[in-house]
């Protein structure tokens, strides 16, 4: 890890660390605002309006009457979701990729630091800032919930509705730095990991519409963000996290070999 | 000391350098002269172990810049052909970040630099015309004092006070013991400060010519217009490469004074010394058959 790169890293990156973290940050702290256990019944009365499809689409299907439900449904079908998976598009394909199309790559590879230890620390920056994103979100929620409905927050399930939903980013950021890296044309790169992001986002929607499109979640990895499933607890929370974690490292060693043996024409 | 042995680096697109061999020897300032295209700053890619090698090898004191990049990138200044930054920041962001990624201490040489170039830090690169940015990048090059200085196409954008400027300072790093490799396709700049040069075409070494040597036997490029067409000058003992109308274009080499007698008999209106293009060098060279 190079400090002096990633303190320029945030520098460079400062305003869509903060605008994302600002944007998800202004629905957690509405969704939890909004709560309240006596009109949850209003809330239901109130979506049946809706067309069904449309919030199944959502992740908007049974909010519950208990808080982490409630919040799990308004946040983790369709915000915590496509708020990251952007932002990961967007520094995903500025830590080398941008620099490589630009030229200004060259800066970075002529100075005493193995390629290794430079593509390192654009990775680490990226999953910190990735986990920065999503957590602070975490925290406040928690607090808030604490605070404005004490002891009604499931922590455990909450926590691993989270982590599966870090693992799930954790591993298309590894795919989509990989693509950055390997791509020597940065618009390419950030066309092809929009088109599969955003594509498996639409996918997971699609999936949920009705049995018909059921299958449509095994195409998507956005579907092992299966709210319902890891509310309820058990073990198959921890083995998505596990499986997410490797295949997300698998991509992160995929770039760092790749960074480290290609040429570099800029 | 730089060692380039038999080296090609060849593009997907079959271009590239072909068994290109040169060897600089510390202390000393060494030319790299090709037309646009030539093979120059593939070769000097390869040098700093940006591209893999398809054949042959490359030490830059005793050290391969693909394995050791970084013993090697601490004795190296480099100065890309093509300059491109990091926009958002103004020029003394710029060196503040080169300056901490190199744990620098000493920035006296940084201020001197800033000084000597006239260049004002403190613009956002964004607003910097062509020949700021390029001093931005020279004093980037040499700012911390590097013992082998790689400079691809340095004086480009820079006003000829400047590239005076820029070629003094190359003069004085070389008698501080630096060893320095210019590219460049202005045959006179090499000539003034170069040691020795190689003239690579096509992704070829053409020659290595030894500027310390044969400095009397350089041909000289002149430009002769007579009152009217008279082609008894095409009699005269110099080369004579090209005519239009009433002008003549011709080298002369170490016979000045007998070229002149020659040229008296004759109404010449206007002579003068002509700046060699590289296509002229090439020509002086190989003749007509190699500039094709």
């Amino acid at each position: 890890m190079i400090k002096t790169l990633f303190v320029f890293n945030l520098k460079e990156n400062k305003g869509i660390i903060i605008g994302f973290t600002l944007i998800i940050l202004l629905y957690s702290t509405i969704s939890i605002g909004m709560y309240d256990p006596s009109s949850s019944e209003a809330l239901e009365a109130m979506l049946q309006m809706v067309p069904e499809a449309l919030l199944k689409m959502l992740g908007f299907t049974s909010f519950g009457t208990e808080i982490t439900s409630y919040v799990a449904h308004y946040l983790y079908g369709f915000i915590m979701v496509l708020f990251p998976a952007i932002f990961i598009i967007i520094l995903g394909n500025r830590l080398i990729g941008k620099y490589q199309s630009q030229g200004s790559l060259v800066y970075l590879i002529t100075m005493p630091y193995s390629r290794k230890k430079i593509v390192v620390t654009q990775l680490v920056f990226l999953i910190t800032t990735l986990f920065f994103v999503l957590f602070i979100n975490v925290a406040v929620m928690m607090i808030m919930a604490s605070v404005m409905f004490p002891k009604t927050l499931q922590i455990g399930p909450f926590l691993m509705l989270n982590f599966v939903t870090f693992g799930v980013h954790f591993m298309l950021a590894g795919l989509t730095f990989f693509l950055s890296i390997w791509m020597a044309d940065s618009s390419q790169a950030t066309g092809l990991s929009s088109l599969l992001l955003i594509g498996f986002f639409i996918i997971k929607m699609l999936s949920e519409i009705n049995e018909a499109t059921h299958f449509l979640k095994y195409l998507s990895p956005y579907s092992l963000i299966h709210i319902s499933h890891l509310l309820a607890g058990g073990i198959h929370g921890l083995l998505e996290l596990i499986l997410t974690l490797i295949v997300g490292v698998a991509f992160f060693i995929g770039s760092i070999v790749l960074f480290d043996k290609k040429s570099i024409i800029v | 000391m730089i060692r380039v042995h038999q080296l090609t680096q060849m593009y997907p697109s079959k271009k590239g350098i072909f068994d290109v061999s040169f060897t600089i020897e510390a202390g000393e300032i060494f030319g790299f002269l090709g037309p646009n295209g030539s093979g120059k700053t593939t070769t000097i890619r390869g040098l700093l172990g940006q591209m893999n090698l398809t054949e042959g090898s490359i030490l830059i004191n005793g050290l391969d810049p693909r394995k050791d990049v970084v013993e090697v990138n601490q004795q190296v200044g480099y100065l890309p052909g093509e300059i491109h930054f990091f926009n958002r920041f103004t020029g003394k962001q710029f060196l503040d970040f080169l300056s901490q990624m190199r744990q620098m201490k000493d920035m006296t040489k940084r201020e001197t630099l800033l000084q000597y170039f006239e260049l004002d830090e403190t613009v956002p690169i964004k607003k910097m015309s062509k020949g700021m940015k390029q001093k931005l990048a020279l004093v980037a090059a040499f700012m911390h004092d590097p013992q082998i200085l790689i400079l691809d196409e340095p004086t480009s954008g820079l006003d000829p006070l400047m590239q005076n400027r820029f070629l003094s300072l190359v003069i004085e790093e070389k008698a501080r013991g630096k060893t320095i490799l210019m590219s460049s396709h202005i045959f006179e700049e090499i000539e003034k400060v170069c040691d020795r040069a190689l003239l690579i075409k096509e992704g070829r070494v053409m020659t290595i010519e030894d500027f310390t040597k044969k400095k009397t036997a350089v041909e000289e490029l002149y430009t002769v217009t007579l009152d009217k067409e008279n082609d008894n000058i095409l009699k005269g003992s110099f080369k004579i490469i090209k005519k239009t109308a009433t002008q003549y274009e011709l080298f002369i080499k170490d016979n000045l004074k007998e070229a002149l007698g020659f040229l008296s008999q004759f109404d010449v209106v206007k002579i003068e010394n002509k700046r060699q293009s590289i296509e002229d060098i090439f020509m002086m060279y190989y003749g007509d058959e190699k500039n094709d």
